[in-house]
């Protein structure tokens, strides 16, 4: 589905305001799940590095096309921003009714990274954190919505999941250096 | 290490070359004379054919000459490509992944096979310095009491990348240089880098104003942004940076940095742009592709991260800022 094909159709009833649900992936499945306060999410290093959660929203009452996704983790502190990905997606309408970015496409969901951790204080990984979801669409309709949640760095394999926590430690002052074995955080 | 190519050149440091010309078509090799051994050093990539159609990137390494123990200084930069340079990315080497090699060395790699077109064997090389302009030179000088530290001895790579084929023209072939000028003391203030890459991008046929933004937290404070460029392939519409506060809102009215032209994008010298303390930078990529064009067959046509110009994209970040904490990069 592209631009060219987009027929940006309503999802919904025009007569009510944009409703939207969290929703996240683990990148290996195209399956969205919902997201609950309280929920862990899983951190997925993705083809770049770093650590990153797949977010995206299920919504309705808002058009379908190039609908902006702008994803965030924030400290529930003080509200600091700690990631922020933000792209645009043709959403899919399910027999539900509600539209959802295709998960099929990583691209289509808002990488929102949280790790390498640039913080000197923070870990992130475990902590939990504000998980902010923003869609609107092309024609003014918008809605917000967040979740408490528990980004954690879930992957099976034993490296791979030492690299996760590595680089989801706060930022030494020496510097960090995280390598397949986990590294020195 | 998987390496498809590794030979030793006629290239060095210190060693004079390159740098003439001016951009379009065929102007011959630039020419760049290299400094005197007393005010600097040269890295100097020699000339290699780009044949008709092909994209080649070579990965060259080089160290920094010097007196050990004794930090070499720089503040001032000149680098120069032959016309039909994609881009020079100078680097230090850090982790060996599938990429490394000794000083003299070259890793050849060619139309988007080999290991100096896998991004992850560099994700923890902070970058240098880097220029897109082909066919020109780019004279830079760190504003007064910035400059940048070396070790003797220290691992660079300079990892230069030319396409002849229908997005961009090498009629001359590969080619490129860049000079280090020393500085007489060592400066109050030191510069880092960031290298900001957003590789999980997906452009299609037909695909208009297609949006990738990120935002790269630091852990800076006073940080001052001295320079910036920003990179894409054809698809690329607009690129643009701003500086966020710590709740991530954009703190300028405009974007610090703005790039409509993809092929010989600028490098912005001369800015004076804080950081606010506890935010970052932001930086967006829109792209646009038109519902003819084909990037991966396999792929529904898409156009998605790689270095490969003709059929895959990018969204890179180079900012250059003071005073340095660390280098690091962001995703």
């Amino acid at each position: 589905m592209d631009a060219a094909t987009c027929d940006d159709s309503f999802i919904g009833d025009p007569s009510l305001p944009p409703e939207a649900v969290l929703v996240i992936t683990d990148g290996l499945s195209s399956l969205l799940t919902d997201v609950h306060d309280g929920d862990l999410v899983p951190l997925v290093r993705p083809p770049q590095g770093g650590q990153v959660t797949y977010a995206g929203a299920r919504v309705r009452n808002i058009n379908r096309c190039s609908v902006q996704l702008r994803g965030r983790f924030r400290d529930p502190a003080t509200n600091v921003e700690l990631g922020f990905d933000g792209r645009n997606t043709d959403l899919v309408v399910g027999a539900d009714g509600w539209g959802r970015p295709d998960g099929s496409q990583l691209a289509n969901l808002a990488n929102v990274p949280l790790c390498p951790d640039n913080d000197p204080v923070r870990d992130n990984a475990g902590v939990p954190a504000i998980l902010e979801m923003a869609v609107a669409d092309q024609h003014g309709h918008s809605v917000t919505v967040s979740q408490m949640v528990t980004p954690t760095c879930t992957v099976s394999d034993p490296a791979m999941r030492a690299l996760c926590n590595c680089e989801c430690s706060h930022l030494p002052a020496s510097g960090r250096m995280c390598g397949l074995d986990g590294g020195t955080p | 290490m998987m390496i498809d190519a590794m030979k030793r050149l006629m290239m060095g440091v210190g060693v004079a070359l390159l740098a003439v010309g001016c951009g379009g078509g065929s102007k011959g090799d630039v020419i760049l004379d290299p400094p005197a051994a007393s005010e600097g050093f040269q890295l100097n990539v020699p000339k290699f054919d780009v044949a008709a159609g092909d994209e080649v990137q070579n990965c060259y390494f080089y160290a920094v000459p010097g007196t050990p123990g004794q930090d070499v200084w720089i503040n001032h930069f000149k680098l120069a490509a032959n016309v039909g340079t994609h881009h020079v990315n100078i680097f230090r080497v850090k982790t060996i992944v599938g990429l490394s090699g000794n000083p003299g060395d070259v890793v050849e790699s060619k139309n988007g096979m080999g290991p100096c077109f896998v991004s992850s064997n560099w994700a923890d090389w902070p970058l240098v310095v880097n220029t897109q302009q082909g066919g020109s030179t780019v004279d830079w000088t760190m504003p007064d009491g910035v400059g940048q530290r070396f070790t003797p001895g220290e691992l660079l790579m300079v990892q230069i990348h030319f396409v002849n084929a229908t997005t961009q023209q090498a009629p001359d072939g590969g080619r490129g240089a860049a000079n280090f000028y020393y500085m007489q003391a060592p400066p109050a203030n030191e510069m880092g880098t960031i290298f900001a890459t957003n590789q999980n991008i997906r452009v299609c046929p037909g695909d208009n104003d297609k949006t990738f933004e990120t935002h790269c937290k630091t852990p800076l404070t006073g940080a001052t942004i001295i320079a910036a460029n920003g990179h894409f392939h054809s698809r690329g519409v607009e690129f643009t940076m701003n500086v966020t506060d710590a709740l991530g809102n954009d703190m300028l009215p405009q974007p610090f940095y703005t790039s409509d032209t993809w092929n010989e994008p600028p490098m912005t010298l001369g800015l004076d742009i804080k950081i606010p303390d506890g935010g970052g930078v932001s930086w967006t990529c829109e792209f646009s592709a038109d519902p003819s064009s084909c990037g991966n067959p396999n792929d529904s046509c898409c156009f998605t991260f790689g270095g490969k110009v003709e059929s895959q994209e990018h969204c890179n970040a180079f900012i250059y800022y003071y005073p340095k904490i660390q280098d690091y990069s962001c995703f």
